[in-house]
C-alpha cells in the first residue's frame, strides 16, 4: 500500500509539473525551458511570502500571479519575436532558465531554505499511515485534471482553445484573437509552473535548481502526451510508476536515466506518444 | 591577386606569427588560460557542426566532453576504498590510450542515443533537444553516485601530464584546432555539407532528394560527440582533474552560448566566441560568479531573439566567402540523358505504377476513398479534379510509404517491383520517383545550382571532402532554367527568388534527378502562358526520352495539349478515365468542375 501511495504521489508530482508545460506545448508548439526557472520563482516567492506572515495557502497563490507576471514580460519580450523560429524558442527559454535560476542566487544566496508543511501528521489508508500532505498533493493533482479536462469540454474558453490548438489559421479567421490566446496560455502557463513550484516546496527541499532533476522527465512526460490530456495523464502515470519501482527495487540515482530510456523507446516506435484519438 | 584576397592572406600571416609567439607574448598564466579556451573552441566547433549546420539542437553536448576527460582519469587513476583518488599511470601511452577510448565511447553513446531518437517519420524537433538535455542533467547525478570510478563529488584529481611544458601544451592544442577547423572547413564545403545544410533548411524537402536524412544526422551527431571527447581528453591531460560539472548542464549551456553568440553555422564565429567568451568568464567568475553567469544568460537571449546569426557580422561573412567556393558549381554543357536508359526500364506501356483499393483520411476525414489506378511506361498521365479532390494527398501517399493508407501500391522500376508500404520517403525517391510539390518548399541557404547540384545527386553517399564543380544534368534542365528565366541565375540564393521562379526551380531540380517516374504538382502554376507553353514542349520531349510523367493540372487546355491520358478525381475516387478529348467531353467532368445545370 505505501509502494502504491508512493508511486500516486509520484505521478501526481510529475502532473503537477508538466501542466503548464503541456498548455504551452499544446497551444504554442514551444517547450518552455524555462518551466525550472519559473518554478524556482515560485518557490522563493512562496518562501518570501510566507516569511512575511502570509498563511501557507494564500501564498501559494500569491505565488502563482508572481510568476505568471513573469510570464506575462517574458511572452511580450521573448516569445512572441519567436513564433516563426521554434528551434530558438527552445534556446531563448534555456537562456532564461538560466537568468531566472542565476538571478535567484544572485538575490537569495546558494544555500537550501525551507518551507513548512501547512499540515503536519498522517491519515490512516487502508491501513497504511501516510503523510497527510503528500495525500493532499495527489488529491490537488487529480482536481488539475478534472478541472482542465471539464473546461476543455464544456466551455467556451475551452472551445477556443481547441479551435486554436487544431487549426490556427482558421481560428483566427473566424475572429478569434490568437495573439492574445497565445499570450494568455503562456501567462495561464507560467503560473501554473509558480504553482507547482510553491506547492512543492515544503517537500522538494528549496534552492536555485529546485525542480531541475524533476523537468527532465516532465519534458518526456509532455512530449509522451502527444498533445491530449489523456495522453498527458497516461505518460505522467507510466514514468511515475516506472520512477517508483525501478527506485524501490533497484536503485534510485539511476531511476531518472531508466525513464529517459522507457520514454525514448516508447517515443522510437510511437512517435505520436501515448495519444489516443478516436478515428 | 585581388585586394581582397591580399587582404585575407596577409590577415592570415599575421594571425600565424602571433599564434606561433604567443607563448612569448603572454605569461604562464594566461597561456594556460588560451589553451584551456583553445581546447573549448574545438568542442564549441564540433557542436557547431551538428546544430549550427545540420540543425540538430544538442543540448547536452558536454556529456561528450565530460566522457573524453572521464577516460583519461579513469585510465591514469585509481580511487581506493576510502574514496582517496591515487595516480597509477603516467605514461604518455595510457594518456594518448585514454583519450582514445573516451572519444570512441562518446561516438558509442552518441551512436546509442542518435539511433534512438532520430527517426523516421514526423519526429518532433524538440525530441532531441530534450534527450540530450535529460541525458546531462542524468550525467551529473549519476557521475556523483557511482564515486568508485568517477571519484563522486570530487571527482577525480591530480593525473594531469607532466612530460609537456605549458608552451609545448599550447602548441598541441592549437596545432589540434587548426587541424579540427580546417577539416570542419573541408566538410562543410563538400558535397556533404550542402546536405548538412539542406537537412537543417528544410528536412523533408530533401528526402525527396532520396537523401537518409536520419544516417546523415546521426553520423554528424556521432562526429560532434568523438571531437568534443577529443577536446575534453586533452583537456583533462593538461588540468589533471576531472568532475561532475564538466558533464553538467550550465557546461553545455556555456558552450551553446559560444557557438550562438559567435555565429552558428559558420567556423570562425564559435572560435572566436569560445575563446572570447571563456576568458572573459574566467576573470570574472572568480569575483562574481553568479553576476557573471546571470549577464550571460541575458546576452544569450539576446542574440537569439535579435541577432540569431551571432555578434560579429563581418567576421562571419569573411567566413561565408571561405565557405561557398570561389567557383561555384556550374550546370553540365554536357548534357547526359534525361532518364538513365536501363537495360530493366519498363517498356513502354507497361505499368510502372499500380494503385490499387487505396483509402487514406486525415483523422475523420476520408480524402481517399478506394483510389484504382495504373501509370503505363513513357505516358504522360494527367490527374485532374476539383480542389480537395485529394489529388496532392494521393501523391503524399503514393511518395510516402509511412503514411497509414489502406489498399496497395508497387512501384516497378529500378530494381524491379517495389511495395510502398512502410517504405520511407528517401527509399522511394531513391527507386527512381522525383516529385515537385504544389507550393515551392526549398533550402532558404542554397543557390540555384547548389539545389540543383542535391537533387541531381539522388541520394547517394556524397563526398565529404570534395564539391561537385560541373553538374551533369540533362538537356531539359537547362530548357526549363531557360524559360522560367532562370538563366544566369545559378548563384542566386532561392529565398531571392521570386515566386515563379521559385517554381521554376522546383521543376529543374525534380527533373535534374533524372528519374524514371517524374510526379508534378501544378508545375505551371505561376507562371506565364508563354512560359507554360515552352514548360508543356519540355514534358513532351522528357517523355519521348523515355521518362513517365504524372502530372496534377487545373488548366484543361494544358492538358489537352500535352496529356496522353486523362484521369478524373473526384470525392476521393476515379470517376473517369480516358484520352484528354474523352474526358473533356464527360459529364461526371463538367459536374465537378462547374457543378450540375439546372433544368
Amino acid at each position: 500500500m505505501a509502494l502504491t501511495l508512493d508511486a500516486l504521489v509520484a505521478i501526481a508530482t510529475l502532473v503537477l509539473v508538466v501542466t503548464g508545460l503541456f498548455l504551452i506545448f499544446g497551444l504554442l508548439h514551444v517547450i518552455n525551458l524555462a518551466h525550472t526557472g519559473l518554478m524556482a520563482v515560485g518557490v522563493y516567492a512562496e518562501w518570501s511570502f510566507r516569511r512575511h506572515g502570509i498563511p501557507f495557502w494564500p501564498s501559494i497563490f500569491l505565488a502563482a500571479a508572481v510568476t505568471g507576471a513573469a510570464g506575462a514580460v517574458i511572452e511580450v519580450v521573448v516569445i512572441r519575436r519567436l513564433y516563426s523560429r521554434p528551434l530558438d524558442t527552445i534556446l531563448a527559454t534555456w537562456g532564461l532558465s538560466l537568468v531566472l535560476v542565476q538571478g535567484i542566487t544572485w538575490i537569495y544566496g546558494a544555500t537550501s531554505r525551507f518551507v513548512g508543511l501547512p499540515t503536519v501528521g498522517s491519515t490512516d489508508v487502508i491501513g497504511t499511515p501516510y503523510s497527510n500532505y503528500r495525500l493532499i498533493l495527489i488529491l490537488l493533482a487529480c482536481g488539475i485534471i478534472a478541472g482542465l479536462a471539464l473546461i476543455v469540454r464544456f466551455t467556451t474558453v475551452g472551445l477556443t482553445i481547441r479551435a486554436v490548438m487544431t487549426n490556427e489559421p482558421l481560428a483566427r479567421s473566424h475572429g478569434i484573437n490568437t495573439v492574445r490566446v497565445r499570450q494568455l496560455t503562456f501567462i495561464t502557463g507560467a503560473a501554473f509552473a509558480g504553482f507547482a513550484g510553491a506547492v512543492l516546496g515544503p517537500i522538494q527541499g528549496v534552492d536555485p535548481n529546485f525542480g531541475a532533476t524533476l523537468v527532465a522527465t516532465g519534458f518526456l512526460a509532455v512530449l509522451l502526451s502527444g498533445r491530449t490530456l489523456l495522453g498527458l495523464v497516461l505518460s505522467c502515470a507510466l514514468l511515475g510508476t516506472v520512477a517508483t519501482l525501478y527506485a524501490r527495487y533497484e536503485n534510485a540515482v539511476w531511476a531518472n536515466g531508466v525513464i529517459v530510456g522507457v520514454a525514448v523507446v516508447i517515443l522510437r516506435f510511437r512517435p505520436q506518444g501515448l495519444s489516443i484519438r478516436r478515428s | 591577386m585581388t585586394g581582397q584576397r591580399l587582404f585575407r592572406v596577409a590577415a592570415a600571416a599575421v594571425v600565424l606569427c602571433v599564434v606561433v609567439l604567443m607563448p612569448h607574448l603572454l605569461g604562464a598564466y594566461y597561456l594556460s588560460l588560451l589553451t584551456e579556451s583553445i581546447l573549448f573552441a574545438i568542442a564549441a566547433l564540433s557542436l557547431d557542426l551538428v546544430w549550427g549546420y545540420t540543425g540538430v539542437p544538442d543540448l547536452g553536448h558536454a556529456l561528450w566532453f565530460g566522457t573524453g576527460a572521464l577516460a583519461v582519469g579513469m585510465m591514469t587513476t585509481n580511487v581506493d576504498s576510502f574514496g582517496l583518488v591515487h595516480l597509477v599511470h603516467s605514461g604518455l601511452g595510457t594518456y594518448v590510450a585514454g583519450i582514445a577510448i573516451g572519444m570512441a565511447a562518446a561516438g558509442a553513446v552518441a551512436l546509442v542515443v542518435g539511433l534512438a531518437s532520430f527517426s523516421q517519420g514526423e519526429s518532433d524537433p524538440f525530441y532531441i533537444a530534450i534527450v540530450t538535455l535529460a541525458l546531462t542533467v542524468i550525467a551529473g547525478t549519476v557521475y556523483s553516485q557511482e564515486s568508485k570510478w568517477t571519484g563522486g563529488d570530487n571527482g577525480l584529481f591530480g593525473f594531469a601530464y607532466h612530460g609537456f611544458s605549458g608552451d609545448t601544451w599550447y602548441y598541441i592544442s592549437a596545432a589540434l584546432l587548426v587541424l579540427v577547423a580546417g577539416g570542419a572547413l573541408v566538410l562543410v564545403r563538400s558535397d556533404f555539407g550542402l546536405v548538412m545544410r539542406a537537412i537543417r533548411d528544410n528536412e523533408r524537402r530533401i528526402r525527396f532528394f532520396g537523401t537518409n536524412v536520419e544516417a546523415a544526422k546521426i553520423g554528424v551527431f556521432v562526429l560532434g560527440a568523438v571531437l568534443s571527447a577529443l577536446a575534453g581528453g586533452v583537456y583533462a591531460s593538461i588540468v589533471g582533474f576531472v568532475s561532475a560539472p564538466l558533464f553538467g548542464f550550465l557546461f553545455s549551456t556555456q558552450m551553446v552560448i559560444w557557438v550562438a553568440v559567435g555565429g552558428r553555422g559558420t567556423i570562425l564565429g564559435p572560435i572566436i566566441g569560445a575563446i572570447g567568451l571563456s576568458f572573459v568568464t574566467s576573470k570574472l567568475s572568480a569575483s562574481y560568479p553568479t553576476q557573471w553567469a546571470f549577464f550571460l544568460g541575458l546576452l544569450f537571449v539576446a542574440v537569439v531573439v535579435f541577432v540569431p546569426d551571432g555578434v560579429f557580422p563581418p567576421l562571419v561573412r569573411q567566413g561565408r566567402g571561405l565557405v561557398h567556393r570561389r567557383r561555384p558549381p556550374r550546370l553540365s554543357r554536357n548534357f547526359v540523358a534525361a532518364t538513365p536508359a536501363r537495360p530493366e526500364l519498363r517498356p513502354k506501356g507497361e505499368p510502372v505504377c499500380v494503385v490499387s483499393e487505396v483509402k487514406f483520411a486525415y483523422g475523420a476525414l476520408e480524402v481517399l476513398r478506394g483510389v484504382d489506378f495504373e501509370i503505363k511506361a513513357g505516358e504522360l498521365l494527367c490527374i485532374v479534379g476539383p480542389n480537395g479532390a485529394g489529388k496532392s494527398t494521393m501523391l503524399n501517399v503514393l511518395t510516402d510509404g509511412k503514411l497509414p493508407a489502406d489498399g496497395s501500391i508497387s512501384f516497378f522500376v529500378h530494381h524491379g517491383e517495389v511495395v510502398r508500404k512502410g517504405r520511407p520517403i528517401h527509399a522511394i525517391a531513391r527507386g527512381g520517383i522525383a516529385r515537385k510539390f504544389q507550393i515551392p518548399h526549398l533550402f532558404d541557404s542554397l543557390t540555384v545550382a547548389e539545389t540543383i547540384l542535391l537533387a541531381s545527386r539522388k541520394g547517394r553517399i556524397p563526398s565529404l571532402w570534395r564539391r561537385t564543380r560541373e553538374i551533369p544534368v540533362g538537356r531539359s534542365v537547362h530548357e526549363i532554367l531557360e524559360a522560367t528565366g532562370l538563366e544566369g541565375r545559378e548563384d542566386t540564393p532561392s529565398p531571392a527568388l521570386a515566386h515563379g521562379l521559385k517554381q521554376g526551380l522546383e521543376l529543374a531540380a525534380a527533373t535534374s534527378v533524372r528519374p524514371e517516374l517524374l510526379l508534378l504538382d501544378e508545375p505551371t502554376a505561376g507562371l506565364t502562358s508563354n512560359e507554360r507553353h515552352v514548360i508543356g514542349d519540355v514534358f513532351r520531349r522528357l517523355v519521348e526520352a523515355g521518362m513517365t510523367i504524372v502530372l496534377i493540372e487545373h488548366d484543361l487546355d494544358f492538358v489537352a495539349r500535352v496529356a496522353d491520358r486523362v484521369i478524373v478525381l473526384h470525392g476521393g475516387k476515379v470517376v473517369e478515365s480516358g484520352t484528354p478529348a474523352e474526358v473533356s467531353e464527360s459529364v461526371v467532368v463538367r459536374e465537378a468542375y462547374v457543378g450540375t445545370a439546372v433544368t
